[in-house]
Parts: C-alpha cells; structure tokens; sequence
C-alpha cells in the first residue's frame, strides 16, 4: 500500500537505537489506552453535575486504580473560586480554658506558626474548610473538634474550652468604594461567620468531651448584624 | 465493499502510525532528566513541609487521626460509587507511635532527595511516587493542587529513563563502569523517554483544559469577577491588590484571559509555532495567580512542568552554550 511521503515510519522502526519492539509496544499501547481512558473519565466525573450509569460503573470498578495513583482529582479546587461559601477563606480558632471568649486577642487563630503562601500555612485553611463543608454532620464535625482538643492537650499540654471554625466572608468592590470605615475593613468582626462553635469538655483523665453551641451560621458575631456579616458573597 | 474496506485500512495505518510517532519515537532523554530534578525537588518540598508539623498532623494524639480522616473521606471524598477505603492506601495509616511515623517520613523524604540526585532513579521514582501517594492519601481533606499534580507528573518520569543525564547514576556509571556499559546507562535516544515525556504533556495539557471547564461551571468566571474574589480573600493573598475595585474592567479582563488561555494552552500546545509563545505567556498567568491565591507551590508546579514541551535538542543547546531555536 502507498504510503504518504510526509509519513516518517521510520522514525520507530525497532532497528532504531532507542526503539522499543513491537510486541512490548502493543501492551503499551493498550495500557496507554485504558490509562487514558480512566484518566478521562475521573477527570469529567469532577465536572460533571451527575453521573451516567456508565460512568458510575466505570468510576466504581477502577476506582482502586483511580484513586490509587491519585488521577480522579478528588474534587480538588482547580478552578480556584466560584466564590460560594465554601471559597472563602476559613480560620480555625481555639479558646484556652480561662480566657474570656469576646476578646479576640484571648484566642488562638490556627496556624500560629508557618508562613503565609507556604502549604504548611495553607493546610490550616483547608481543613477549615473542609470542617465548613461537613457543619451540618454532626458526628464528623465534633470528631475534628474532639482531634483539635486531644492535640492541644497532649502535644501542647493546653487546655481548651472552646473551639470554632469561621468562614471570613468576601469584601464586594461596591462595600470598598462606598462602605463606612467599618465595612471597608476586611478583619471587621462583621466579616466572620461561624460555621461550627463547640465548648470542648475535658475531663481528668484527658478525654475530650465536645458540646455543639448551635448550628452553622447561628451565631452573632460581636459587632455583626444577625450573624450574617456585611459582605456581599455571591 | 472494496472502497470502504480501504478506507478502514487506511484509516487503521494512519491512526497507527500516528500513535506510534507520537508516543514511540525515540528521542534524546534532556527532557525528563530536567523534569526528574525539578519534581523531584517539589516532591522534596511536599515531604519535607510536613515535617514541622508532622505530628501535629498525623501523630497518635495529631489534629487528623486515621479514624477521623476515615469519617471524613467516607462522606465527600470517596463518593458516592465505591466503598470508601477502595483506593485510599497509606504506609502512613500504620505509623501507631511517633517514632514510627518520624522513622518513615524520613525515610520517605531521603527516596524523595534521592531522586532528585538521580541516585537510583528507576526505583527511587517508583518510590516517590508511592512517598508522594501516601501523603496525599494520608489526609485527603488538607491537600491542594499541589500535592494532586505532584503524583501525575511523577508517574510519566516512572516510565524514562531520568537518571541518565545530570545525575548520581551516570556519574557513578562514568567512574564504575566499561565505556560499552556508560553508553547503556546514558543512551542517547530512548523510547521510553518520549513515552514519559507524552504522558506527562497529555496530563498537562488535559490539566488545562479541566481548570477552565471547571471555572467555567460557575457565574463568577463568565462575569469576570473571579479574580476580585480571590484578590477578597485576605488570608490566603500575598499582595493586597483591593485597589483594583476602582478598575473593575481590568478586572474583567484578568478573568477571562485567564480562561482564555487555559483553553488555548490545552488546545494549542501541540503546535510547534504556538508553543514556545505560549510557554513564556505561562508565567504572566502563573506569577500573579501565586501572588493572589497564595497557592506559590503549585503555581511554580505548572511552571516547571512547562519544561515537559521543552525539546530536548532545545536543552541539549542550551546546556552546550548554543541554545537551539525550539523545534
């Protein structure tokens, strides 16, 4: 049959140094082809809105070879904002038994350690959000608070009464231009929303106990109107 | 019947020879040699940024507990369609006392350093790649982007041969081994070089075009505030660019060339015109992003994978003294 001028089939031609033979080229080639296929399909499972039962079928069998080498991207935030509240930034504070809970300064803001734009720093951020995400299970929401107390107690030998995961909510354009000096500061109370507030209990022996103050959202803020905050978070 | 039975011959021989060009042809190795330093430098990172707070984060009285990573992967991060342990392994999840957990993590950080030397790569790759995993699926809910596209690139160089050029090994192999020997260890072309390299400028490119589909599911990147919603975010930002509320149009602007050249890095990298243009445009899209969303590691992450549509002639020139025009 003719071949195309342009076409260099020499260029893996097995002679070649370098080459591969062609019987280990199939089995590549077929593992490429399924890789690339699993690839694809995990990938656009996180963007899709639902499932096909395909797609479920195919995510549920090779979920083993997914997830293991970490191709179905579990949902992680490449788009980088839809500035829901969940984009938002969240802090995680914890308040030490005997301090007074309405001085901000008597709380702890994790992390106190780590530079800003280091992953150190910014894996506090995500487990405040991802300890947003689960505010309303309540089981899973007081096991991160009960970890935080058992850490502090035991590695840091610091009791605490409290702690709290805040979403800090966004500043609009339109609040800067033409907001009062309160609103155009972004570290104004009225910016911080609680999305879990739990006193810890902790008794002589070292076990944490945990007390749910409210539901997500509940709490009023000092300075805050109804709790909400002032920025506008589309 | 005949025509049509030629036409699926030809049709067959074409998509053949083209797979084959494009994943089997031998080339120089420069390329993943380069790719094996660079990650294995951010691999090294990743590892060695838990250290501080290595047993703050997983220790036995640690913020995250293997049960209650458990719980948590078990609700959102494993899904809806498979049990939630499938998948999810961890050398860490063994690690009961702190000496143990201190023992593997350095042990992990020292597979990681030796990779980026090129000191055993064949295995030390391997290796990082399972260092890599296990951190990620230690604690699924306290990684970013960073940690995710650390493993994918890694698992393109398991497959070239990294460590023949600039590295331990084939500094050893000048000092230890017969001339016939060197020329094996430090071959000149190799399949499984650009087999590598492909894999990791498909995932790249693909990476690409998953982040702009992504933006483009929500409002704020078709309005163009996006990037106002991210310069709002005061805890995560370097730099305070609040100023920009007065020039909201630039604003606009900043959002959609960001989508913008998302989709034509995806689509365009593959051409041999567009893709040194689009190499140098990667880093007016990158740096600011890392200012903005304080996300430095990853930001230098994708910058450093762009060398994988480096050609290696272009690196064989450039480390000669005599850069090449890229092919």
């Amino acid at each position: 049959m003719a071949r195309k001028p342009g076409i260099q089939t020499t260029s893996v031609a097995t002679g070649e140094a370098g080459a591969i033979s062609p019987g280990v080229r199939t089995a590549l080639s077929l593992g490429l082809v399924i890789h690339l296929f699993l690839a694809f399909v995990a990938m656009t499972a996180n963007l899709a809105p639902v499932y096909s039962r395909v797609q479920a079928r195919v995510l549920t069998n090779f979920s083993l070879y997914t997830r293991l080498l970490a191709v179905d991207l579990n949902f992680t935030p490449f788009y980088w904002t839809h500035a829901s509240m969940d984009d938002v930034d969240h802090r995680i504070s914890v308040l030490p038994a005997g301090k007074r809970p309405e001085v901000d300064s008597d709380w702890i803001h994790l992390p106190d350690a780590g530079v800003r734009g280091s992953d150190r720093y910014q894996r506090y951020l995500r487990l405040g959000r991802t300890w947003s995400l689960m505010s309303q299970q309540d089981d899973i929401t007081a096991a991160i608070a009960k970890s935080i107390g058992t850490s502090f107690l035991e590695q840091r030998q610091v009791r605490l009464a409290r702690v709290r995961c805040q979403r800090h909510m966004l500043q609009s354009w339109e609040t800067i231009r033409g907001g009062t000096q309160t609103q155009r500061n972004p570290d104004d109370p009225s910016y911080f929303q609680v999305a879990y507030d739990a006193n810890l209990v902790i008794s002589r022996n070292g076990t944490v106990s945990v007390v749910k103050l409210a539901e997500a959202g509940e709490i009023a803020q000092p300075g805050s109107e109804g709790g909400k905050g002032n920025a506008t978070n589309p | 019947m005949q025509p049509i039975r030629d036409y699926f011959q030809r049709l067959s021989d074409a998509v053949g020879e083209g797979w084959n060009r494009f994943w089997f042809t031998p080339v120089a190795p420069e390329t993943v040699c380069l790719l094996r330093i660079l990650v294995g430098l951010a691999a090294t990172y990743l590892v060695a940024s838990y250290t501080a707070d290595l047993q703050v984060w997983f220790g036995p009285d640690g913020l995250l507990p293997v049960e209650t990573v458990r719980q948590l992967t078990g609700t959102v991060q494993a899904g809806a369609f498979a049990p939630q342990s499938v998948g999810r392994w961890s050398y860490l999840d063994f690690a009961e006392s702190s000496q143990l957990l201190w023992v593997l993590h350095f042990a992990g950080l020292g597979v990681v350093i030796a990779f980026a030397l090129g000191l055993y790569s064949r295995i030390t790759c391997v290796l990082s790649l399972a260092v890599t995993l296990a951190y990620l699926h230690r604690a699924p809910m306290i990684v970013g982007p960073f940690e995710s596209v650390v493993p994918m690139v890694l698992f393109g160089l398991c497959w070239a041969p990294t460590g023949s050029r600039w590295s331990l090994d084939a500094w050893l192999a000048r000092r230890r081994m017969k001339p016939a020997a060197i020329a094996q260890v430090t071959a000149t072309r190799s399949a499984w070089a650009n087999l590598g390299q492909r894999l990791i400028q498909v995932h790249v490119a693909a990476l690409y075009l998953l982040m702009a589909a992504t933006q483009l599911a929500g409002q704020t990147w078709w309005a163009g505030e996006a990037m106002w919603w991210l310069i709002a975010r005061t805890d995560s930002r370097l730099v305070n660019l609040s100023w920009m509320n007065e020039h909201m149009l630039a604003i606009n602007a900043w959002t959609h060339s960001i989508v913008l050249f998302e989709v034509l890095f995806g689509l365009l990298i593959w051409n041999r015109v567009a893709r040194p243009l689009l190499l140098v445009l990667s880093i007016l899209l990158w740096v600011p992003l890392a200012l903005v969303t304080g996300n430095v590691s990853f930001c230098l992450l994708m910058l450093a994978v762009n060398v994988s549509f480096v050609p290696p002639e272009f690196l064989q020139g450039v480390f000669a003294g005599k850069p090449a025009v890229a092919a």
